[in-house]
């Protein structure tokens, strides 16, 4: 039997370290957070805005579906999206 | 000798292998150097801890963070007799740096699905680091393993990465207990608190890493 040998491509140590999935140093989700300026004439808060449709299924979850994880984890997110949104018009704003 | 501790997932137990592992090894009177290289900095945070109460021996805890972690690594192993590395739960260019250098790479798994998948990836980046550094070996070890004898999880996890031959797979598994939590609040080891059953697991997979000891027969919850 012919053994059969797949050609394995072997990168450079540089191409290998600059494959890694998050740049040198930092966290996956890294935004700039406006409480941290110091200058005080820069707005630090926001209200936090949830759309109708989002806040009248959170009502609904908080009603029937107390305790459950999966729901809890949608909530969750839905709140942080919100919550990044806020920064997110903040930073903007400034 | 440089160990590196890395994974894809976070809460898998890094940090906490990193400093015990440190503090055994200082113990023992090996020249050890602690590597934070998570940028979320525990492993500094503990050595802070530890200076603060006064516990002894002290661990050396240095940050060090960036693209040519080799290169820094390179030069402080000769400085040093034992190097542990934490690279934080990510595929970071400080990982894939430290494993170019390292001789052993050790890879905690949590025994859930989801923590299987990101190994079988972490498996491709230390494969891929064995091609450029031929020196490196990997060890998995399973950690945070349920105590209850009738939750099979942790066997299961065990006879999946059996499958991957380029791996080895540490014998002892480090379950899940409260002497982990408590020891990092009181800035010691396992090995200091003297919790018996950490004590026994944190001990078998100190020889298995570092001496190359196999204990005799499967570890349990309650071994």
């Amino acid at each position: 039997m012919v053994a059969f040998h797949r050609a394995k491509q072997v990168p450079t140590p540089d191409e290998f370290i600059d494959a890694a999935s998050v740049p040198a140093g930092r966290l996956q989700r890294e935004l700039p957070l406006p409480w941290e300026d110091k200058d005080p004439q820069k707005p630090k808060s926001f209200n936090l805005r949830i759309d109708e449709q989002t806040l009248a299924k959170l009502h609904w979850l908080a009603d029937y579906t107390p305790g459950c994880r999966s729901v809890q984890s949608w909530v969750k997110q839905a709140l942080d999206e919100a919550i990044e949104q806020g920064i997110q018009a903040l930073l903007n704003r400034r | 000798m440089i160990l590196v501790i890395g994974s894809e997932k976070g809460g898998c137990g890094k940090s906490t292998l990193a400093i015990n592992l440190s503090v055994m090894s200082v113990r023992e009177g090996i020249d050890t150097l602690l590597v934070d290289a998570d940028i979320q900095g525990s492993c500094n945070e503990f050595s802070q801890r530890r200076d603060e109460l006064d516990i002894t021996p002290r661990l050396q805890v240095m940050m060090k963070h960036g693209r040519n972690l080799h290169r820094e690594l390179a030069d402080l192993q000769h400085r040093y007799q034992r190097i542990i590395v934490d690279t934080g739960g990510r595929d970071s260019p400080e990982l894939r740096s430290s494993l170019l250098v390292a001789q052993t790479a050790l890879l905690p798994v949590q025994p859930t699905q989801l923590d299987l998948w990101a190994t079988e990836k972490a498996f491709q980046v230390t494969s891929t680091a064995q091609d450029l550094n031929p020196d490196l070996h990997t060890l998995v070890v399973i950690t945070r393993a349920h105590t209850n004898l009738l939750v099979t999880t942790a066997r299961d996890a065990m006879q999946f990465l059996s499958e991957f031959p380029h791996v080895h797979l540490c014998h002892t598994i480090l379950y899940e207990r409260l002497a982990w939590q408590k020891s990092i609040l009181e800035g010691r080891s396992v090995v200091e608190l003297r919790d018996a059953k950490a004590y026994t697991e944190m001990k078998l997979l100190y020889e298995e890493i570092f001496n190359g000891g196999v204990p005799q027969g499967e570890t349990g919850p309650n071994s």
